[in-house]
């Protein structure tokens, strides 16, 4: 980790502000603040053949990158931190966005396409009778922020209780993330389980009776999106910057000394890693309204490992090398896949192997690297 | 069922690995305040010993006692609550943080994860730490990252964790292997040093060190207990020179 980093960390015991000697993750911090006030005005109010208005489609995608990057920051806080490489924290967005696709999907009522105003149309399709239970308190907004933080949390709790408590860790630990998140993509694919299949949740109408494709929406989707992460980073940096911080380095580093000191790692491992679920929980949820669709390829493995390519470039350990990896890896897709899309996936893979060689830390090198370049011509 | 002068009996300990005996019904008692070496050939089961007394390998047979609880009834970081400090042969510390934060995540604070995230540290914490430092010989080191550090100052960071850690007990695994002759010399005076208010249990291969420490001996073969005396009984030792020390 960035010595510098780490001694600023060191006087932070004593320091009430632990923002001080974050100066980078603060200006990030004030820039999201900024666009909170300054993007929905100009997407509602400012006239759409105005040089400054921002479209329906720009506030969306940007709102989309900042619930990639709310995911990005859950998991730097396990896998830069903690150490702990979760290759599944696609389980945890994907269950999060589908608990907020199941009460869109209840809102929609008799609007839909067969005016069945109990059952969504996947389910008239499939000629079901009645509700399954496990619909049932979602057309409740409430009850669903309520799943949203509670299955992927309880899901993390009980699959992270499992593993660390029988001391799986590393490669291993990896490896079976990886089979979460593939055993629910085939689980979620099946018509009978009751999400809709390989179509998913989709043809959402209204959010909380307000039409979901309206300006004012989508501006009030960005908002909590960028409000959303701003709480989650002062969180996270509350976090590492306090006593536990250091002892979830020392986990990463030397788990055995960590327990021969008395601490119960598997304690500090689960918990860390279902309040990580959470946020990514949290970031499916915002996630799937601005995107109006949820469908199980949210769960494939290889949009788990993209999250961590997306942490890597931005530089692991840092909590704001997350959000600046996200942001740039998902700009540069927007732009990328649009002109050629065979190419986006190579040139990711590319881009991976040269920031791994060439920048161990991610983009966080780079500012090591200017300010050496500005010293060394002194 | 434990004598009040002593702070660790171990009673008839069997430890098998695949048929073979790591321990083999060893029995140990060791007193309050004392310092003690222990020595012997490899495979004499001195680390599996140390292995069983923290909790981390599980024993088939016989009891141990620290002061007056069962270890076989905690688990490994339980075992450290309780008061038994371990030092590893490398050096082990954690290398990404300062040798202040290092000593800070050892103190006997609350170890739990609710209190560690609202932990501030106060003034006496705060001494503790500054007087540890000075035992150790790390004050100008002390806002270096611990990697930096050299082995020997590593081996010492990591001593000084286990007494910050306040542990009564404290087991400590060759701790001058690969270490320069100062830093030897330094490091025996140190252990004499925090010997004085806490028992401490030592392994090395050192035969030197031993000798420069002063202290009870103990030889262990073949997984028990071949004789335990001072270095200079023990050197005269028949048996010992068989299987140890060499003619």
């Amino acid at each position: 980790m960035n010595k510098r980093m780490v001694e600023k960390n060191s006087s932070l015991f004593t320091n009430i502000n632990f923002l001080l000697g974050d100066s980078i993750g603060r200006y990030l911090i004030y820039l999201l603040a900024i666009s909170i006030f300054i993007l929905p005005i100009l997407h509602v109010y400012i006239a759409e053949d105005s040089l400054f208005h921002v479209s329906s489609y720009t506030i969306s995608l940007l709102g989309k990158y900042l619930c990639f990057a709310l995911l990005a920051l859950s998991l730097d806080l396990v896998w830069g931190y903690t150490g702990i490489l979760s290759l599944g924290h696609g389980a945890f967005f994907g269950l999060g966005g589908y608990m907020m696709g199941m009460h869109l999907m209840r809102e929609i009522g008799d609007r839909g396409v067969y005016g069945n105003p109990l059952l969504p149309d996947f389910m008239v399709f499939l000629n079901w009778e009645e509700l399954p239970w496990f619909w049932y308190g979602f057309d409740s907004f409430l009850f669903s922020c309520l799943m949203v933080i509670l299955i992927p949390g309880l899901l993390a709790f009980i699959f992270s209780a499992l593993a660390f408590g029988s001391r799986v860790t590393g490669v291993y630990f990896s490896i079976i993330t990886q089979a979460l998140v593939f055993t629910l993509m085939l689980a979620f694919f099946q018509n009978d389980f009751g999400f809709g299949g390989n179509n998913g949740l989709t043809d959402f109408k209204d959010i909380l009776g307000k039409d979901i494709s309206s300006k004012e929406t989508r501006a009030a989707l960005y908002i909590c999106s960028a409000t959303m992460l701003i709480l989650s980073y002062l969180t996270c940096r509350f976090i590492v910057s306090s006593k536990i911080g250091n002892i979830l380095i020392g986990i990463r580093d030397r788990e055995t000394r960590m327990r021969f000191l008395g601490y119960n790692t598997t304690v500090f491992k689960i918990i860390i890693f279902t309040f990580s679920a959470v946020l990514a929980g949290i970031a499916g949820a915002l996630y799937v309204p601005q995107v109006g669709i949820i469908n199980p390829g949210e769960f494939s493995p290889i949009k788990s490992i993209e999250i961590v390519v997306w942490v890597a470039l931005g530089g692991r350990g840092f909590l704001y090398g997350a959000i600046i990896g996200a942001i740039v890896v998902n700009v540069l897709k927007s732009y990328l896949t649009i002109i050629s899309p065979e190419i986006w996936i190579i040139f990711l893979g590319l881009v991976f192997i040269l920031v791994t060689i060439y920048l161990p830390n991610g983009l966080t090198d780079l500012k090591r690297i200017i300010k050496k370049n500005i010293y060394d011509r002194r | 069922m434990i004598e009040d002068k002593n702070i660790l009996e171990i009673k008839n300990v069997t430890v098998s690995f695949d048929g073979f005996k790591a321990l083999n019904s060893l029995s140990l008692t060791i007193k309050k305040s004392q310092m003690i070496a222990i020595i012997g050939p490899n495979g004499a089961g001195k680390t599996t010993l140390q292995d069983v007394i923290t909790g981390k390998t599980k024993i088939d047979n016989g009891k141990i006692f620290f002061k007056n609880n069962d270890l076989s009834q905690f688990t490994e970081h339980e075992i450290v609550n309780l008061g038994i400090g371990r030092k590893f042969q490398r050096p082990t510390i954690i290398e990404n943080i300062s040798v202040w934060d290092n000593l800070c995540i050892a103190l006997n604070t609350s170890k739990k994860f609710f209190s560690c995230l609202l932990y501030k540290l106060n003034n006496k914490d705060f001494e503790k730490v500054v007087e540890i430092i000075s035992i150790i010989n790390l004050e100008k080191k002390k806002n270096l990252i611990a990697k930096n550090l050299s082995h020997g100052e590593k081996q010492w960071l990591e001593i000084g964790m286990l007494l910050i850690q306040q542990s009564d007990l404290l087991l400590i695994d060759e701790p001058v292997a690969g270490m320069t002759e100062i830093e030897t010399k330094k490091t025996s005076e140190l252990l004499i040093n925090i010997s004085k208010d806490r028992t401490v249990l030592v392994v090395e291969h050192d035969m030197n060190f031993i000798e420069s420490l002063g202290v009870e001996v103990v030889v262990l073969n073949e997984g028990s207990v071949l004789t335990r005396g001072s270095m200079k009984n023990i050197k005269k030792n028949k048996q010992v020179i068989d299987v140890y020390l060499g003619r």
